[in-house]
């Protein structure tokens, strides 16, 4: 069986010629495969095609004074309000994590930090109880970077390590003080190892 | 009295006279809507973009050079802000879970409350929703528009011979969907 060049969804928009529509109907009388092809897209025929969802009453009354509204003074877009709707149900996930930090951070006891050895940190005379500039060359080279506040907390940690933890407020230089020869070595053998800064 | 042609009050725009624009708003609103609202399937969807739609047409209406009619030029801006809104509703649909439901649910109610009764007209459109990005788009501007292939052609810069293809397949889909939907009934 040849198959004409049809136009199948023509014939229910009745937009073909009427030889065309002619031809097309001979092809089916005697084609089964373009008949069924045929019966099934004339279920999209009829009345509906034409039939429309409801449009609330005055839209296209209005529309026009909408668009020039619109055109002449834009409504700047709000390029983060998507992203907020997409972030939005992480919102409550995100507040319950942060509670949960609170929390355990508060269970667990403050280290010990440059505000607890109360550490004048600009007097490097006082830092350790050494003069800097007595020093050796080698020793004031692992000294002097921890006069910053990071190497002062990390001073305090190393200060628990040596059990040092329960220190009153006071100064290095006074701590130091207390140490013996060997643990003041191991302290300061302790912060020449550690990578600081 | 003759009516003043789209090519005259594109020139009058150009020349500043913003009551022209006016006219062409009037000329093709609803022509616009109801191509949009077709892609879309809800009425505040299709009002954005319509209004987009004329908006971007007056901001590039200068530079248009009437190479092709002024409503083809319009469709194709409708077509295209029509996907892309799609699109965007995709996305944001996949991220809002809350918010599912509201796509199909707009056209069910009229204005009144009552559900309409036109069951094939909502099989149709919930199974045309399905169709792929070329074939919707021949199926809305061929099956509702009724417009030509070959104004079809123009507007999405492809060929007939194409256009016929994706809209049979089209046609056989949204039959099979419905077919379907009435035999599961």
């Amino acid at each position: 069986m040849e198959h004409v060049d049809i136009d199948l969804p023509g014939l229910f928009r009745d937009d073909l010629p009427q030889e065309e529509r002619e031809r097309i109907e001979r092809h089916l009388a005697v084609c089964p495969s373009c008949r069924g092809a045929w019966e099934d897209i004339a279920l999209l025929g009829g009345p509906q095609r034409r039939r429309r969802p409801a449009v609330p009453d005055g839209y296209f009354a209005a529309l026009p004074s909408k668009i020039m509204e619109k055109r002449l003074h834009p409504v700047r877009t709000n390029w983060v309000r998507p992203f907020f709707d997409i972030l939005r149900p992480a919102i409550p996930l995100a507040a319950g994590a942060l509670v949960i930090i609170f929390l355990v951070r508060s269970a667990v006891p403050p280290p010990v930090t440059t505000d607890r050895l109360a550490v004048g940190a600009n007097e490097a005379v006082d830092y350790l109880g050494f003069d800097l500039a007595e020093l050796s060359s080698d020793l004031a080279q692992v000294v002097e970077p921890l006069l910053s506040d990071r190497a002062l907390a990390s001073i305090g940690r190393d200060l628990q390590e040596t059990g040092l933890e329960d220190l009153e407020p006071t100064t290095v230089s006074e701590v130091v003080a207390d140490l013996d020869e060997s643990e003041t070595d191991e302290l300061i053998s302790k912060l020449s190892e550690r990578v600081i800064l | 009295m003759t009516a003043i042609s789209d090519q005259e009050l594109v020139e009058q725009f150009r020349q500043g006279r913003e009551p022209a624009f006016n006219e062409i708003v009037l000329r093709y609103q609803e022509r616009i809507y109801w191509v949009v609202r077709r892609f879309l399937n809800d009425h505040d969807d299709a009002d954005d973009v319509v209004q987009d739609v004329f908006i971007k047409a007056a901001r590039n209406l200068r530079g248009f050079r009437g190479d092709s009619s002024l409503y083809t030029w319009l469709y194709r801006i409708a077509v295209n802000l029509s996907l892309n809104a799609i699109r965007r509703k995709r996305v944001a649909d996949f991220f809002r879970l809350d918010d599912i439901g509201d796509i199909a649910s707009h056209d069910d109610i009229g204005p009144d409350g009552r559900v309409e009764a036109d069951e094939q007209r909502q099989l149709i459109e919930s199974a045309a929703q399905q169709l792929p990005p070329k074939q919707r788009t021949v199926f809305v501007l061929r099956y509702y528009e009724d417009l030509s292939y070959e104004e079809i052609a123009e507007i999405l810069h492809t060929s007939v011979g194409g256009l016929k293809a994706n809209f049979f397949h089209a046609i056989r889909k949204v039959a099979e969907h419905v077919k379907r939907q009435h035999g599961t009934r």
